[in-house]
């Protein structure tokens, strides 16, 4: 899912990484909504807000708001800057960054709001920071490593794309594009997961309220370790083979230049 | 060049930290503005009928009608206090004590009750001396009623 970066990634690798970060996406979005009464996977409405703040000249909360803004815009900032830098041999390492930083945010969240949380305006508002910032982690990784393709939190874009994609396809030159097709089908399952993230999390924030985030970390602690089999197990499996091809083929040239010797040092005795 | 990535790396962190601590450490604005006593002034529909110029004030009635599963309509004054607690209250020593908080950025004012029900009320304003919040009631095809409220101390 993480692995491969850019036009080497397979339509499978976005359908997976887009279900599942919009999975995440979904259910923080209505997590932090029934526990903070506010948005964190979308800034659409925050810049609305910002705006108003300005006009109505409430400068301090004019600030928090800008505040999310620019955490959201480091998270992304973040995220792409680890990867173009990566270089071929550590990509998993670079691109699983973001997440685990993300997940760091999680457990954070899980565990202030469970043991610490007192629901004051500035608890609720740096929690919320720290919930923008994570998914703007995600967002940038999932934009960047699939160039692009896989937006999970831009559900306005989304909605705009998916219906231009669907509308092409009323036309059969359309349909026979399997560009065009495998791009819709991607919209709509990112779609359909981040709508099934938030029913998901709505259903179940009343009775696990914080502990909510302990869920999501553990599942992308799944992803990564799946990641991390799929990258590492065959390479170790794949080198210790290769060392034992090496080993008895040292072995054969080892035994057949004993061999030789021993056939020279007779000829020479006789 | 690493040096170079390191020190606008810090620089960045340093700023953005400064930027958190300084919004954070002013934010708790609304809090610090809500807590007094404040006394309803007004109820009525933010939206008119076609034929009314003026906002009808809502009766009493109908404030039963509209608002009978909140705490509000039975009393005209509420007590903010810092420690979070609200006090309901009227002349005739009627009295219903809950928990305030406001949520984001204090545009959300919610009254957890002692049964654990929570009444979430819209703050529309909220100015030195005038509190304007909103509610919304089903029962009424008007929507969003809006209540004013002025400080007495």
């Amino acid at each position: 899912m993480l692995r491969r970066f850019s036009n080497s990634r397979t339509f499978q690798d976005n359908l997976r990484l887009g279900v599942f970060t919009a999975l995440i996406a979904g259910m923080v979005n209505v997590a932090s909504l029934v526990l903070f009464y506010s948005f964190t996977s979308n800034l659409t409405g925050h810049f609305a807000i910002l705006a108003q703040e300005i006009a109505d000249g409430k400068w301090f909360q004019m600030l928090v708001v800008l505040f999310w803004i620019v955490l959201f815009f480091s998270g992304s900032f973040l995220s792409n800057n680890l990867i173009i830098n990566s270089t071929r041999k550590n990509a998993f390492v670079s691109h699983s960054i973001p997440m685990v930083l993300e997940i760091g945010c999680f457990i954070f969240v899980g565990i202030y709001g469970q043991f610490f949380y007192a629901e004051t305006l500035t608890q609720t508002e740096i929690l919320v920071a720290v919930l923008l910032f994570s998914m703007g982690l995600q967002n940038g990784l999932t934009a960047s490593i699939s160039n692009f393709q896989v937006k999970t939190t831009h559900l306005t874009g989304l909605t705009t794309d998916l219906a231009i994609h669907l509308s092409l396809l009323t036309k059969k030159k359309y349909r026979m594009n399997a560009q065009v097709v495998e791009k819709t089908k991607l919209m709509a399952a990112i779609m359909s997961a981040y709508l099934a993230g938030g029913v998901f999390s709505g259903l179940i924030i009343q009775s696990v309220h914080f502990q909510v985030f302990y869920f999501i970390s553990a599942a992308m602690l799944g992803v990564l370790t799946y990641d991390f089999v799929k990258t590492y197990v065959p390479f170790y499996v794949n080198k210790k083979k290769h060392d034992m091809i090496l080993k008895t083929r040292l072995e054969k040239i080892q035994s057949t230049l004993k061999n030789t010797a021993k056939k020279n040092g007779v000829l020479e005795s006789k | 060049m690493k040096r170079k990535l390191v020190l606008s790396a810090c620089l960045v962190v340093i700023t953005l930290s400064s930027f958190g601590y300084y919004v954070f450490s002013h934010s708790d604005y609304p809090e610090v503005a809500i807590v007094g006593e404040w006394r309803e002034v007004s109820w009525v529909y933010d939206r008119n009928n076609l034929d009314e110029k003026v906002k009808q004030e809502i009766g009493s009635d109908e404030r039963v009608d509209i608002a009978n599963h909140l705490v509000i309509h039975e009393f005209e004054n509420w007590t903010f206090r810092k420690d979070y607690s609200i006090k309901l209250h009227e002349r005739s020593g009627k009295e219903h004590f809950a928990k305030w908080r406001l949520k984001d950025r204090g545009r959300i004012l919610t009254l957890l009750n002692d049964d654990e029900t929570v009444e979430v009320y819209s703050v529309e304003s909220l100015k030195k001396n005038e509190l304007v919040l909103h509610f919304d009631t089903d029962v009424h095809a008007r929507g969003i009623v809006k209540i004013t409220l002025k400080k007495i101390k």
